[in-house]
């Protein structure tokens, strides 16, 4: 067992760790260690920001609708889209916000008047004649009806929240290589 | 005791990385006014995952509203716009795309690097509109000759009139099957096709290529986070004898004396800065008695993805190296010989062979979506059109009255708007395009002839044009301030129009051909 690790079984016991002197091999404060970290939304749960718990209801059905869990990748939920995009909203600007809001306010206002049932609570086979702008032929501009260009919106957000999450990375093969690793340009003073 | 320089560059981007390096290798003692940081590429480009960042790849929401290229990734290579704002009229939105760093846009250029050819330099003798330049291909010929093995460009010649030979590294590489079968479909329609034609290496800037051999001479101080707000003028001998600048992280405010100035700063930012730069002698911007100062700004427009297709072959696993992969180039065909169409001048293709399809161009979602997205794994083939806009008077930059940047340099205000012409072409371009891709035997899956904004595809030429006649030009044929004679703007702003071909490469050619115009007439007492 490596010093260290030997060490490391003496939790709680600082005063015979400190009569240990430490080796050549062993880190000192003059070194500069490459210490570990990880990020919060690793460990953490994301804390809801913007969208109402309805809302909030429907874009997490509407997640698992678009993006749900296939060969292997994860699913939409599974990558916690519907936070990261309830995060991402929060800091966008009045116009996407409204575009959500109210798109996802429509859908579940529609699921309501023809099915009598909230959005989330659609099955799939039930949801899809309120996502039938999703199966339509694309065009350059963006659709004039606003539930039809919140709904291509999403899409996109929502593939791409997915694919560029932590989960997927954890799925692929290449694993952190794998998963749209490129160069970072750090702050510049 | 401050040193003396015998220039003043300002910018260290194409034009300005350029004059640095024939001057200083000339024994000319050069400043270099760099508005931006030195980056180390080594301490700050690090590796990261996608998902490490706080945005997850989408950006933090509204830094960049005008900067499409912008990612999470090199979101701090771009300007901050917030810093260096500018505007424009309410429904004619700009995107004005600018690096403020050391090397400039050379940093993240595009690299393809065609010759302009006498259908541009000469079109007005062609067909009527706007103005021919000054000088024509064999003038500049000699300078693009030395400027293509600095940058390694690679391509193929055709010795088609409209995209010059050039001295470059012949690209014999073997086309895969898709665009061998497009390039024999477009042949058939009469449009040519060649490889692209490209600058190579790891990295292809001023800052690689340029600026490390004119600092080796000794000759070449620079001065990085320079922000450049005027240019003095001696009002006794009408000559640039000053340049004020900010510090960009203090504040603080210098001045340096010119004896002749190399204006670099891009295109636009050159302009700005000759607007700015106000006296008794010249009003309206420095150097600018003829009041064509700001006027005749002109891009290329882009209709990104005017035509992606499938090819059928290539779908359900079969998108093979031999059969998939890599990219071609269309250079301008139409109206070379007649003018018979409705539009004049003409556009440039990019096509690239392989890759799959965005999922937004397909009509489905879920595990149908990603059932598609299987089969279509790798077959995609798509086309970007690049078209000339034309030169007009009424596309403009001029000072605002009240908006400064955070320095407190007065920003502009930039008006440019596409017309029927531009609109004409596009629609053309979609047409041919789409019919090539069909006689090749590819699915269209989406086509459309919808511009980007003008500015976006950061070919923004003109406004400081140069010409014979002084009434209505800037700079004459030497880059030379018609009105100062010390003073030389080097970059894109000179141009006069600028064809479909990316300026990168004339603004090196042209800024190569001042400064050494520059350093005979010197010799010759003449300066």
């Amino acid at each position: 067992m490596k010093r260290r690790s030997a060490l490391g079984g003496l939790w709680g016991v600082p005063a015979l760790a400190a009569q240990v002197p430490p080796t050549s091999n062993a880190p000192t404060r003059d070194d500069n260690p490459k210490i570990e970290t990880a990020t919060a939304d690793a460990v953490a749960s994301p804390r809801k920001r913007y969208l109402t718990a309805q809302q909030f209801a429907t874009l997490a059905k509407l997640c698992d609708l678009i993006a749900p869990p296939f060969n292997g990748r994860p699913s939409a939920k599974e990558a916690e889209t519907p936070e990261f995009l309830d995060f991402l909203l929060s800091e966008s600007g009045t116009e996407r916000q409204v575009l959500y809001a109210q798109g996802l306010d429509q859908l579940d206002i529609n699921a309501r008047l023809k099915q009598n049932m909230a959005f989330s609570e659609l099955s799939e086979t039930g949801a899809a004649e309120h996502l039938a702008p999703l199966q339509a032929k694309w065009t350059w501009r963006a659709p004039s009806d606003p539930l039809a260009m919140f709904l291509r919106d999403a899409k996109n957000d929502i593939l791409r929240a997915t694919a560029n999450s932590r989960a997927w990375a954890e799925a692929a093969a290449g694993g952190r290589r794998g998963a749209g690793l490129n160069t970072f340009w750090e702050v510049i003073d | 005791m401050k040193q003396n320089f015998d220039v003043v560059i300002i910018g260290s981007g194409a034009s300005g990385g350029m004059a640095a390096s024939i001057l200083c290798q000339a024994g000319v003692k050069c400043l270099m006014l760099e508005a931006g940081p030195m980056p180390d590429l080594d301490r700050h480009r690090t590796l990261k995952a996608v998902y490490e960042l706080p945005y997850r790849g989408f950006n933090k929401p509204g830094r960049f509203p005008h900067i499409t290229q912008a990612s999470e990734f090199d979101a701090n290579l771009w300007i901050d716009e917030k810093a260096n704002p500018y505007s424009y009229p309410e429904n004619d939105p700009f995107y004005w795309v600018r690096i403020r760093m050391m090397g400039g846009k050379t940093l993240r250029w595009g690299r393809a690097s065609w010759r302009l050819s006498n259908y541009e330099f000469q079109g007005k003798s062609h067909d009527g509109f706007g103005e021919n330049w000054p000088l024509d291909l064999k003038e500049l010929s000699p300078f693009y000759e030395r400027v293509e093995p600095i940058f390694k460009v690679a391509g193929r010649n055709e010795g088609w009139a409209q995209m010059p030979d050039g001295n470059i590294t012949l690209d014999d590489s073997r086309d895969s099957t898709s665009i061998q079968r497009f390039r024999d479909s477009a042949r058939k329609l009469s449009i040519p096709t060649t490889k692209p034609r490209r600058s190579g290496g790891t990295l292809a800037s001023s800052v690689n290529l340029l600026l490390p051999g004119a600092l080796e001479t000794g000759n070449l101080t620079i001065v990085p986070n320079a922000v450049v707000r005027e240019i003095g003028l001696d009002a006794k001998t009408g000559l640039v004898n000053a340049v004020h600048f900010v510090d960009r992280r203090s504040r603080r405010d210098y001045t340096v004396d010119a004896k002749y100035l190399m204006l670099g700063a891009s295109t636009l930012e050159s302009t700005r800065l000759l607007l700015n730069s106000r006296s008794r002698q010249f009003p309206n911007g420095l150097a600018n008695s003829s009041g064509v100062l700001g006027h005749y700004l002109f891009d290329q427009f882009y209709v990104k993805n005017s035509v992606v297709a499938i090819v059928p072959e290539a779908k359900n696993g079969k998108a093979g190296r031999t059969l998939m992969g890599g990219a071609g180039y269309i250079p301008r065909f139409t109206n070379l010989k007649a003018n018979d169409l409705k539009f004049i001048r003409g556009y440039a293709f990019d096509f690239h062979s392989g890759g799959s399809p965005n999922p937004e161009l397909l009509p489905a979602y879920g595990n149908n979506l990603q059932k598609l997205l299987i089969e279509l794994q790798g077959s995609a083939f798509s086309m970007t059109t690049m078209g000339e806009g034309l030169a007009r008077y009424e596309n403009r930059v001029s000072i605002h009255p009240t908006l400064r940047d955070a320095w407190g340099v007065p920003c502009l205000h930039i008006v440019q708007k596409y017309m029927d012409n531009e609109f004409e072409m596009a629609k053309h371009a979609m047409e041919s395009g789409a019919a090539a891709c069909e006689g090749a035997g590819f699915e269209i899956l989406a086509k459309h002839w919808e511009m980007v904004p003008p500015g976006e595809s950061i070919h923004e030429l003109g406004t400081c044009r140069m010409g014979t006649d002084n009434k209505t030009s800037v700079l004459n044929k030497w880059n030379q301030a018609h009105d100062v004679k010390n003073l030389f703007v080097i970059d894109g702003s000179s141009f006069v129009s600028g064809g479909v071909q990316n300026p990168t490469l004339t603004i090196l050619a042209l800024a190569m051909r001042a400064s050494e115009y520059l350093i005979d007439q010197r010799k010759k007492g003449q300066l």
